[in-house]
């Protein structure tokens, strides 16, 4: 199928605003008699709060008010569970905490009024570690709940002790992961201005998912969802990290522009963004497999434990996606599964990019490397042994067959792309000083959108004006991965017009229909069919009215480059024309697409069903050089195959697979919140380190193309299966190189020279 | 909240002037770590009534190698350092410990007079030029003063620099006869990163033997010092007698015999060993010793 | 407390201000003049999202005490279109995909002109060096390299 504008790498439609320094990103904006607020933070990971003192910040220069939780009409919100705290009312649960606001005209005065604010806390014991917080009698965290655990995803299949009475070799192995800083560029911001246009408030701001956000700001303000309006700005990174945190401080914003009836804007500093964020969860992950001694596995029994922090907040579905997605892509006929989420009194943690599948992988592609060596077997030749292929059922009983099962051709892509059996075999044998190289892979399955997480389901609008100009809204929001373009070439596509015609117009929640959040690698697959299913719609009429005007049948006719051809050739009318007489003629020229996905199922007594209803399937390599003098690492070449479908947009998905494997990389040997006893140890970018330029791998990204039934043209996800295999392979590649295994991350200078990680105040 | 006023000197008289005659002044040069503790509301602003900005100081700027002695004035930026061809041919550990520190951005405005004022334990900027046996001129109002830069440092962050003095240049020999340097550094990532350590050799040779060694690290120690203990074991000694790991094993110790066991002393430990026993090695092979 | 009297030119055009002893030439750019492209990411010389020309020289405009540049032409993100169009640079860094959510770019445009101006035939290795102050957390910056080298033969032409 010859495409015109889709499977292009045709350029962004927001790059000319975001180079010329036009793009307008949350601090940027400005509002008349706009006022500006901060937020002060407790810096006890667990207290009550006794007394609150305000009076003297109320009276200092500029302040218009100061707040605490009494202030708000109902104090708890969440996705999930509505346990989070817009402002600490009786008690801290975290380092971090917001606990009182002030708002003044300027952002110093704002500032200078915190400084004046007394709380007296009693400070309380904490829990800190997820394995102290499961124990029973551990210090009970949330009021209301009869243990700390979130939650508890099982998941049974066949029988394990059956299943390990036939291995040959068992191995048990512990991993651990990390907490993860986002680290978006922007730091947080929003504006809410009140009373505009016939809404309540109206929120503007860096924001990931404009729907999450008006449901959080509505049920703080006890206020209907058609009060509050979200418009989304540009955005300078989110990767999941953009939504609770962000909603929250918009609902403090909302609560003072209210009180004051002018505009509200709060910008987090850096420092800010680091001390109230959530992160990426850190795993305990303990792990058993039994295969025969021709490397067939015979069972898999995995605990995953997840802390949670202080809020719920997305762990019961990261946890879900572990759940499904522990085993790795390997056919195993005995399984037991368990993953946990339990409350702590660090940082809370909630989406990031990979959402539960890099902790996992991690563990689980490690472990595939260690027993490849204690069967004597290449890790190639392991994985080729299990790995799914077409037909193939995974641990939740579903059967791989409506999508093409590509692990095979990921692996084989990327081990041509970086030479990878002659570098095995060359780093396998002896090698001559302190400096020794490696290389390893890990491959992945990942379920592409939310699967049976809730109603998977998004809309969007095409309008055709009278000149031919297509405006197009979507209910899911440009985070900076592409998606306006994505869809603008989906719309151009359809419609036959040229990319100059199609305008994509901003999110804003009072005309676009809610289409969930911008998560789980799903606006192109979800987003991309409801685009697909408004300009279908429109150039159905378009056609129906052009075959009666001049007489043809519609399959004659053809619209392409802005003209609407005969079957030979001839232009017949300009886009613009046709559509414009439809107007006048008094033809709805706009439609709502819609795309809800097809049907999936969850047993969560059992963990069965079919989470995903279809999957992507990724392979990276990377090539190490391992200093066994001094503990530096440097990862010299990755390569990162993916099988997306249909690329939308080739150079786009080469993007998203750099930017993922960097980001993969990071994961893998420098990031590290340190967090201790529950207070986070340093909170800007020169304590955490994210690479830099001089950091990077040759990359080698290959696009693999097995057309999905259900993906618009073929399309599918990529965002987040780029950045889950870098560690693991980075990690099979140093015990490659050095011989040494390491099973925590990230594996810094020390974790790589002498086994172990140092902090500072340890022993 | 801070509050300070700003004062700009344009000649080094004016900056002298300024700090006879106030109290509680702060000199702000290229502002790198200065700026970030003003961000920070850094408790040391309570001190500070006044921020003395001294970078359109002419006099205090400027690289001159001569055959005997060399200068660095203290507003010479990290950015100047690397891009010299005199630095280049002649000290290039100088230029190699420049580039290492911060971004370019940071090089630009960063000198290395506020590195080794503002003296953290990880600057960069002290093992080289302690290997050249530097001194700093801190001039007052009243004259000048040299002090050894290795007795600059008390302890981290705190220097002998007087409230009314100002760092003026950075004054050493030039290394004489067939000499060799390195610099090396392990940080947590390739660029912009911190010194978890950082290592100067500097050796002067003749006849396949050393004449006279510095090694000095950064980072290992809490004020950086000289390896008295290595420079000794290596001094006069001929290149065949040289074992390279035994004088890492000797740097180890006498590190550890300063700092005691510290939480980071597992890994810094055999980090060093072998940072000093490469340096060793290199020094023997640019030296053209095979043996 | 006291305003200081500068005189900087931005851009071309010259501007005589107030400052305040404690802002920043970042403060000045975004909040005096309501110039926005140029980011404030970390406040602290991390990021390089603040970077600007000051006197040839990338400088992070975050560091910098307004009333220390007093004199001082500066470049920022909004001159680098003309009435001729596009730089080159931007044409590359369109053209090259080199941006994502677009918070860096102001920030790397500003590293990359200032590397250009002074070596207009930089090696991949320079490149970095020049881009080594400025994060980026979504493109993994190999698009932005062959954006730089694309826009050096563009404009080298």
């Amino acid at each position: 199928m010859a495409f015109k504008h889709v499977n292009k790498g045709v350029r962004r439609v927001d790059a000319y605003e975001k180079v010329t320094g036009k793009a307008k990103f949350g601090a940027d904006l400005e509002f008349a008699n706009m006022l500006h607020a901060k937020v002060l933070r407790t810096e006890y990971p667990h207290a009550e709060i006794k007394k609150i003192e305000t009076a003297a910040a109320e009276g200092m220069p500029g302040v218009k008010g100061v707040f605490t939780a009494q202030d708000i009409p109902n104090n708890l919100f969440g996705v999930i569970v509505q346990d989070q705290q817009v402002l600490a009312d009786k008690k801290v649960l975290l380092a971090g905490d917001g606990v009182v606001m002030a708002v003044a005209e300027t952002e110093a005065q704002a500032a200078a009024a915190l400084e004046k604010i007394e709380v007296e806390y009693k400070e309380l014991e904490g829990v800190f570690d997820p394995l102290e917080s499961r124990k029973e009698g551990a210090l009970k965290l949330h009021p209301g709940k009869d243990d700390n655990q979130v939650i508890h995803h099982p998941l049974r299949k066949g029988d394990v002790e059956k299943g390990f009475a036939e291995a040959d070799v068992i191995l048990e192995r512990e991993y651990t992961t990390q907490f993860i800083e986002h680290s978006y560029l922007e730091p947080e911001a929003v504006v809410v201005v009140p009373n505009e246009e016939n809404h309540l408030v109206s929120v503007y701001g860096s924001i990931q998912n404009p729907y999450a956000t008006r449901n959080a700001v509505s049920a703080v303000l006890e206020v209907e969802l058609a009060e509050v309006r979200v418009i989304q700005n540009h955005i300078g990174g989110s990767f999941g990290g953009k939504d609770e945190v962000v909603s929250a401080m918009a609902a403090r914003a909302a609560v003072m522009a209210l009180k004051t009836g002018r505009p509200v804007k709060m910008v987090n500093s850096r420092e800010e963004s680091f001390t109230e964020s959530y992160k990426r969860h850190p795993y305990h992950l303990t792990y058993k497999i039994g295969a025969t001694k021709e490397g067939k596995l015979t069972a898999m029994e995995i605990e995953a434990v997840a802390d949670s922090g202080g809020y719920a907040c997305q762990t019961p579905f990261v946890t879900w996606r572990s759940v499904v997605q522990a085993t790795g892509p390997y056919e195993v006929e005995n399984v037991k599964t368990d993953t946990y989420g339990y409350y702590t009194n660090n940082p809370y943690t909630g989406a990031m990019r990979g959402y539960g599948s890099p902790q996992v992988i991690f563990a689980q592609e490690s472990l595939m490397d260690e027993l490849a060596a204690e069967l004597g077997l290449e890790p190639v030749e392991l994985r080729k042994r299990n790995m799914y292929s077409q037909g193939s059922v995974t641990a939740s009983g579903q059967k791989l067959e409506r999508h093409t099962v590509s692990l095979n051709e990921v692996m084989t892509k990327a081990m041509e792309a970086i030479d990878y059996k002659k570098k095995y075999e060359e780093y396998s044998g002896e090698q001559p000083g302190d400096k020794k190289k490696g290389i390893g892979l890990s491959i992945s399955f990942r379920g592409c959108s939310l699967g049976a997480e809730a109603i998977d389901a998004a809309a969007s609008v095409i309008q055709i004006n009278k000149d031919g100009s297509v405006a197009v809204y979507s209910g899911l929001a440009e985070n900076g991965q592409g998606l306006k373009t994505i869809f603008s070439q989906i719309a151009a596509e359809v419609l036959g017009v040229p990319m100059s015609e199609v305008e994509f117009k901003e999110l804003d929640t009072s005309f676009t229909p809610d289409s969930g959040s911008t998560v789980a690698s799903r606006a192109t697959l979800i987003g991309g069919n409801a685009i697909k299913d408004a300009a279908e719609k429109l150039k159905g009429r378009i056609m129906d009215f052009a075959a009666d005007k001049y007489d043809f049948k519609v399959e004659q006719l053809e619209l392409k480059d802005g003209f609407l051809y005969d079957g030979q050739g001839n232009r017949l009318a300009t886009f613009a024309d046709l559509t414009g007489e439809m107007g006048n003629t008094g033809i709805l020229m706009s439609a709502y697409g819609w795309y809800k996905s097809p049907p999936i199922s969850w047993d969560e007594e059992k963990g069965s069903g079919n989470p995903y209803f279809t999957y992507v399937y990724g392979c990276q390599i990377a090539e190490v050089e391992v200093d066994t003098g001094t503990g530096e690492l440097n990862v010299i070449n990755m390569a990162a195959a993916h099988d997306v479908g249909r690329a939308i947009n080739p150079e786009n998905v080469k993007g998203q697979i750099y930017g993922g494997v960097m980001m993969g990389l990071g994961y893998g040997i420098m990031e590290e919140l340190e967090v201790r006893d529950g207070v986070i140890q340093g909170t800007n970018f020169h304590d955490y380190m994210i690479p830099t330029i001089q950091d990077m791998p040759d990359i080698k990204p290959v696009i693999v193309e097995n057309p999905d039934p259900d993906g618009p043209f073929g399309a599918k996800s990529i965002g987040e299966p780029t950045l889950e295999l870098g560690s693991a392979a980075i990690a099979n590649a140093v015990a490659h190189a050095s011989g040494r295994r390491i099973r925590s991350l990230p594996l810094n200078l020390e974790r790589v020279l002498i086994g172990r990680a140092l902090h500072k105040g340890g022993k | 909240m801070v509050e300070y006023q700003l004062l700009r000197a344009h000649s080094l008289e004016e900056v002298l002037e300024i700090l006879t005659e106030k109290k509680k002044v702060q000199i702000l040069a290229g502002g790198t770590d200065l700026m970030v503790d003003l961000h920070q509301q850094d408790p040391k602003f309570e001190n500070i009534d006044y921020l003395l900005d001294i970078t359109d100081v002419a006099e205090l700027k400027g690289i001159k190698l001569g055959p005997e002695e060399g200068e660095i004035g203290a507003l010479t930026t990290h950015a100047e350092l690397l891009s010299s061809p005199e630095i280049k041919e002649k000290l290039p550990f100088i230029g190699a410990a420049a580039s290492s520190i911060g971004s370019t951005q940071i090089r630009n405005r960063a000198t290395i007079g506020g590195n080794l004022v503002n003296a953290a334990a990880c600057a960069d900027s002290f093992s080289p030029l302690i290997a050249l046996g530097a001194e700093l001129v801190l001039r007052n109002k009243g004259g000048a003063r040299r002090v050894l830069l290795e007795d600059f440092v008390e302890w981290p962050n705190q220097t002998v620099l007087k409230d009314n003095e100002v760092l003026e240049k950075i004054v050493f020999k030039m290394p004489q006869g067939e000499y060799h340097s390195s610099y090396q550094k392990i940080g947590r990532r390739n660029a912009v990163s911190i010194s978890r350590l950082s290592l100067t050799l500097l050796a002067e040779v003749e006849n396949e033997a050393i004449k006279n060694i510095q090694v000095v690290s950064g980072a290992a120690t809490p004020a950086p010092v000289p390896f008295r203990e290595v420079n000794k074991y290596l001094t006069a000694k001929t290149f065949a007698e040289i074992d390279p790991a035994e004088a890492g094993e000797i740097a180890a110790d006498e590190m550890v015999g300063i700092t005691g066991e510290r939480w980071s002393t597992p890994y810094k430990r055999p980090a060093l060993s072998k940072l000093v026993e490469r340096a060793v090695k290199d020094l023997l092979e640019e030296a053209g010793y095979n043996g | 407390m006291a305003k200081l009297d500068v005189e900087i030119t931005v851009n071309g055009a010259r501007h005589k201000l107030e400052v305040g002893s404690q802002e920043r030439l970042l403060d000045t750019l975004r909040e005096q003049l309501k110039m926005t492209g140029t980011k404030e990411g970390c406040s602290v010389g991390e990021c390089g999202a603040c970077t600007v020309i000051v006197d040839d020289q990338a400088v992070n405009s975050c560091l910098v005490l307004t009333a220390q540049v007093d004199g001082s032409e500066i470049i920022t993100v909004e001159g680098l279109e003309s009435k001729s169009g596009l730089h080159p640079l931007q044409k590359a860094f369109i053209e090259k995909q080199a941006i994502q959510c677009g918070f860096c770019t102001p920030g790397m445009l500003m590293s990359a002109l200032a590397l250009l101006n002074t070596n207009p035939t930089p090696t991949k290795e320079e490149i970095k060096t020049a881009l080594e102050g400025n994060l980026c957390r979504c493109t993994g910056y190999q698009q932005i390299i062959d954006a730089v080298e694309m826009a050096a033969e563009e404009w080298g032409v």
